[in-house]
């Protein structure tokens, strides 16, 4: 065997369990292109406007502490009291401002030297609209909250020396909690020809129905959504 | 090739270059490593040793026979350049430095053993290829002669839970690669008395003799205290190089002592050739320890413009930045993440 494949290693990521180093993640989420099927997925405010350095928005990872019922509490944001509450029970693994998105609303935040922390648990992504750190979070004018089960797994435990990989950005998104998904977009402008799954915040205290309300509500407003979507679609596009 | 003169490299001193037969004198000079405090940043460094051990012999290739190689001006005894390190890997080997098929220049081949009378030396694979060839024979850079048989670096020394750690890649009980950590133990004899130890081994085995090849790269965890300056003497390889990167983590040295940027390390090319671009999940990645000793991962993005467009890009900085001109200083070492399950040739060429 040569020096090479001696030594230059094919080195499985090897979790060292002793304490031996500070344990740490490397995370990348939110906006993703697929070439295949050229979709992206977007993220925007109410008005699917997308986020950018205009259109300010923080983007957050992170968990939320345990017993801490998400929906439950989600549905009871109707200020920014309400709103700082909820936030005190998420876990931020790292957050980043859309200042450095590519286009409005397509950004692919991340950090590589996450310390280790919420291991095993659900993560959630948030965009909290008007503001640009997490500690203006409470002031935030929309918020949107998002995961995707298939996609997130759940938080890997760190590793040392090179950090665990936790690459979550996604199309779509499965679980909508806060916000608005609108799949299947046509855009315009930078992402001419692009499919976008938008993912839309919700102003704060805007109620949050319940599944059952939906489906009361689709057959009334289904003819008028599909208008509104391709008035709205081009605001998307805008950078 | 284009590179950066680097600040840490004082210079070639001497230079005679290598006959086909000949014992040579190799260009020799130093180079001073930082090996990162706790008080400046987090503790950690990736470091490479591209201060050679002087070679022991310069030759061709006469003859090949399996494994073996057969020169007829060799001048060694049998046994030399044989003796295993104390985790039972080769302690010398071959590089190549003169080959009919460029492709074959600076792979080099551990040595297993040697027969004077015969003047053959056997390496650990097939030699079949290398009949012709220049070669140069050298022993591993140790733990010892880079940190000092006593710590000289001055490491901060105590136990496994108190003393700095040095990361190497091994091989563990089950045969596979993994993580191995040593450190300066210091210690009463009953607790197996001082000197360089390895995690999960006896208190009392003596590591100083691990060898530390030339394309292998070293991590180092400082636990607390300033900085520490490691000077490192040593030939100054004059031949290309050539590293495989195979699928999973790789942590290689860069083999010349001088400043490279990303656009050329040579890791990437537009054919597909090295290193696969792609998005932050799916491009294979660098990563680099920072002098804040956090990792920066780089990796060459392949997307469309409103998301970010081509190029080599840092994982958590807009990915429309242009991060070619990046610098990996001299000294230090990298950790090439490759996903595909072909492995990729890495070759540089002599910078200077």
């Amino acid at each position: 065997m040569t020096l090479q494949a001696r030594a230059l290693l094919t080195l499985p990521l090897v979790l060292l369990s002793s304490n031996l180093n500070a344990q740490t993640v490397s995370a990348t989420f939110g906006s993703k292109y697929d070439a295949a099927s050229n979709t992206a997925s977007i993220f925007s405010n109410e008005a699917k406007v997308g986020f950018d350095s205009t259109t300010t928005a923080l983007f957050a990872l992170g968990y939320f502490n345990d017993g801490f019922s998400v929906a439950t509490e989600a549905a009871s944001i109707t200020d920014s009291a309400s709103l700082t509450t909820f936030l005190g029970s998420f876990n931020v693994l790292h957050s980043q401002s859309f200042s450095d998105a590519t286009a409005a609303g397509f950004f692919t935040p991340g950090n590589s030297s996450i310390a280790e922390q919420g291991a095993g648990k659900d993560s959630y992504i948030m965009s909290l609209a008007g503001v640009t750190s997490w500690d203006q979070g409470g002031t935030a004018s929309e918020i949107g909250l998002f995961r995707d089960a298939a996609t997130f797994g759940t938080i890997p435990a760190g590793a040392s020396p090179t950090p665990a990989d936790y690459n979550i950005e996604s199309i779509s998104y499965d679980t909508v909690i806060l916000g608005k998904e609108y799949l299947g977009e046509s855009l315009t402008g930078a992402f001419a020809g692009v499919t976008g799954n938008i993912y839309a915040s919700q102003a704060i205290g805007q109620a949050v129905p319940e599944p059952s309300t939906y489906a009361l509500f689709f057959g009334i407003f289904s003819i008028g959504f599909v208008y509104w979507r391709k008035r709205t679609s081009k605001t998307v596009s805008q950078d | 090739m284009k590179y950066k003169v680097p600040t840490l490299f004082v210079g070639l001193l001497i230079s005679s270059f290598l006959s086909a037969v000949t014992v040579s004198t190799d260009p020799v000079g130093f180079i001073t490593l930082t090996i990162k405090g706790t008080d400046t940043s987090d503790g950690l460094s990736a470091v490479s040793v591209p201060m050679l051990s002087a070679s022991l012999h310069s030759g061709v290739v006469y003859d090949v026979d399996g494994q073996t190689i057969t020169d007829n001006n060799a001048s060694w005894s049998t046994g030399d350049f044989a003796t295993p390190d104390p985790n039972g890997n080769p302690s010398h080997y071959i590089e190549i430095t003169n080959h009919s098929d460029d492709t074959k220049v600076g792979l080099i081949y551990e040595i297993t053993a040697s027969d004077g009378g015969n003047k053959t030396l056997t390496i650990a694979e097939d030699a079949s290829v290398l009949n012709g060839a220049s070669y140069t024979v050298r022993k591993n850079r140790t733990l010892g002669d880079i940190f000092g048989d006593a710590n000289e670096a001055g490491l901060t020394a105590g136990s496994s839970s108190s003393a700095d750690i040095i990361y190497k890649v091994g091989v563990d009980g089950n045969g596979s690669l993994a993580w191995q950590i040593y450190y300066y133990q210091e210690a009463p004899i009953f607790a197996g008395g001082n000197g360089w130890r390895q995690l999960g081994k006896s208190g009392s085995a003596d590591m100083k003799d691990v060898g530390v090849f030339p394309d292998e790269g070293l991590i180092i965890k400082r636990r607390s205290g300033s900085d520490v300056s490691v000077t490192l003497t040593g030939s100054v390889k004059t031949s290309n190089s050539r590293t495989s990167i195979q699928t999973g983590f790789n942590l290689v040295s860069l083999s010349y002592p001088v400043d490279v940027s990303l656009d050329n390390l040579g890791l990437y090319n537009s054919d597909g050739s090295l290193l696969t671009a792609g998005s932050t999940s799916t491009a294979d990645r660098i990563y680099y320890v920072n002098d804040a000793g956090q990792f920066d991962i780089f990796y060459y993005q392949q997307a469309p413009i409103f998301a970010g467009g081509n190029g080599w890009r840092k994982l958590g900085a807009s990915a429309s930045t242009d991060q070619k001109d990046s610098i990996i200083p001299a000294g230090r070492s990298i950790v090439v993440l490759r996903r595909d399950t072909s492995a990729i040739d890495w070759a540089t060429n002599v910078p200077f």
